[in-house]
């Protein structure tokens, strides 16, 4: 697991240091989680160009950037909002793709179905069928390990607002694979339940 | 396994597989970001938080049974729905129905009250709220238990602050669940309580911009419907939730509430609780936004949504949430999630739950 504390030390700006590298003290400590979760949500080939983006975005406004800790949320505020343009840049050119060859194109990323084999696949796929905002809130807290009040900050809303959706996003997701729920698996069951865990 | 474990284990990047910032590409990629020119500013411009706006409202709901699985509401009307969609179920709308009346009367209620600002330098906004917090063990056979989830937030106008959190009085919904923890072995209920304190700028307390929001109903409406005020899908159901953040902030100021109340007078698909006219003791009306669940949500695939907003009738303040799913067959409703706002208020420190004077509910 990503050893935040760590980050938060490496990037906790002195006023004196230079600008360069303290932008790179930022990069270097916050580089991994921001690419993953580019690349958790964007194809392979653009996740690169995405996750330069969002850092670009930073290196322009670095003035902008919060102090450690809330340059995380900030910076995953920034990639939320570079990941939907690529999505919206990728359905503007797979519409023009449509128009060109007359054929029926449908968007998003290829996710299978949820009677695909790989158990995983079929959450992936559950979770693309709920609702935009209550999707990103499971995997902003699951995927992304952001605490509930980190991602409230990412998502403008809340503390409590976000709770709520978290809870009905859960309900959601519970109901969806209630019906394909996987084997039983061998061993205890990992009850794994942070609400609003920070790793702080 | 619950949820979130399933979820988890879908990660498609897990945590050890991200990639790492001293790689070849990831130093290319800075050396490239940083040829670019940074953009100077004369000032910095955002060094802390925004003033401190808090989530939690609402006056005592004390007469609320411990964990509620079942309530005696009247079922929903009968609607066609076609399959695969959440449409709203139409109710008496027009500017004199009941929705509306209601709204309008929290305007006018809202209008009269007196502003309250937010905490000064080392106070907290403080607030406390109970719901109903359902955890499940989706391992088979499975089973889910129900706790009453006590909050404390603590939000400083520096943006620190602390949470608590402890899930009490578990609960099995119904006997199939407790058949199953037995034979499932047993497994432990308790829920370790969550006690975290957070440093300045940490607790974000509403959508930015709350206080600057336009106090015209009009403004207000084409902000929200645009999803300025905050992200979200299209839709009135994405609308009637978007309102209720907003009014779930205590310290919007009075014209904001009111405005926010006029929007909600025209939002489609909202009707007036039936027969509700008190919560808790305290005098009460509810507004309603109803639709039937989509398939992609299991065994409550068209079942009746209720998403029910409960407030006081003297204050305006926001009593209680509340959703309940009823099922199309047989009537039968079932309350899926609430929380009562039990107080809110400015206090002296991180520990204290005392209300200084004169900042407490309303909202």
């Amino acid at each position: 697991v990503h050893d935040i504390t760590r980050a938060e030390n490496d990037v906790r700006r002195d006023p004196g240091t230079d600008r360069r590298s303290s932008f790179e003290s930022l990069y270097t400590a916050r580089y991994p989680e921001i690419a993953g979760y580019v690349r958790r949500r964007v194809p392979a080939h653009e996740a690169d160009d995405v996750t330069a983006k969002v850092f670009t975005v930073a290196w322009r406004r670095f003035d902008r950037v919060p102090s450690p800790p809330e340059d995380r949320p900030w910076l995953f505020g920034v990639a939320r909002n570079c990941v939907a343009e690529q999505h919206r840049s990728e359905q503007r050119r797979l519409r023009l793709h449509a128009r060109l060859s007359q054929d029926a194109v449908t968007g998003g990323p290829a996710l299978a179905g949820a009677g695909d084999a790989d158990p995983a696949e079929a959450v992936r796929a559950a979770l693309d069928g709920l609702r935009a905002t209550d999707r990103e809130a499971l995997q902003l807290v699951l995927w992304e390990e952001l605490s509930h009040a980190e991602a409230a900050i990412v998502l403008g809303c809340s503390v409590n607002a976000f709770e709520l959706r978290y809870r009905r996003a859960r309900r959601a997701m519970r109901d969806a694979v209630a019906e394909s729920r996987p084997p039983p698996q061998a061993g205890p069951a990992r009850v794994i339940r942070k609400p609003l865990t920070s790793r702080r | 396994m619950n949820v979130e474990t399933l979820i988890q284990a879908a990660n498609p990047v897990p945590p050890d597989d991200l990639p790492a910032a001293d790689s070849p590409s990831a130093r290319r990629t800075l050396d490239l970001i940083m040829q670019a020119p940074a953009r100077r500013r004369a000032t910095v411009l955002r060094t802390g938080s925004p003033a401190t706006r808090l989530v939690l409202a609402g006056v005592a709901a004390a007469g609320v049974a411990a964990v509620l699985v079942t309530v005696l509401l009247p079922a929903s009307p009968a609607s066609h729905v076609p399959a695969g969609q959440a449409a709203p179920v139409a109710g008496p709308l027009g500017p004199a129905n009941a929705a509306s009346s209601s709204f309008r009367h929290l305007a006018l209620v809202a209008d009269t009250r007196p502003a309250t600002g937010p905490p000064g330098p080392g106070q907290f906004q403080y607030a406390r709220s109970r719901a109903l917090n359902s955890v499940c063990d989706l391992d088979r056979p499975g089973y889910c238990v129900n706790y009453l989830e006590y909050r404390q937030i603590w939000i400083g106008s520096d943006g620190s602050g602390r949470i608590v959190q402890k899930d009490v009085h578990p609960v099995f919904p119904t006997p199939a669940d407790r058949a199953n923890w037995i034979a499932m072995g047993r497994r432990s209920l308790r829920e370790v309580p969550y006690d975290q304190k957070f440093g300045p700028g940490q607790l974000h307390d509403g959508p930015p911009g709350l206080l600057k929001l336009p106090t015209d109903p009009a403004r207000l409406t084409a902000l929200i419907s645009a999803r300025k005020v905050e992200g979200g899908p299209p839709g009135p159901a994405e609308d009637f939730w978007q309102l209720a953040d907003i009014l779930r902030e205590t310290d919007a100021p009075p014209a904001l509430r009111s405005a926010i109340f006029q929007v909600a007078a025209h939002d489609r698909g909202v009707r007036r609780v039936p027969h509700l006219t008190s919560y808790g003791g305290t005098a009460a009306v509810g507004v309603e936004y109803v639709d039937r669940l989509p398939r992609g949500n299991g065994n409550y695939a068209g079942y009746g949504r209720k998403y029910q907003l409960i407030f006081d009738q003297q204050t305006s303040a926001l009593l209680a949430e509340r959703i309940i799913l009823t099922n199309p067959a047989t009537g039968v409703p079932i309350v899926a999630s609430f929380t009562d706002y039990l107080i809110s208020g400015v206090v002296d420190s991180p520990s204290s739950t005392t209300l200084t004077a004169g900042t407490g509910s309303p909202h």
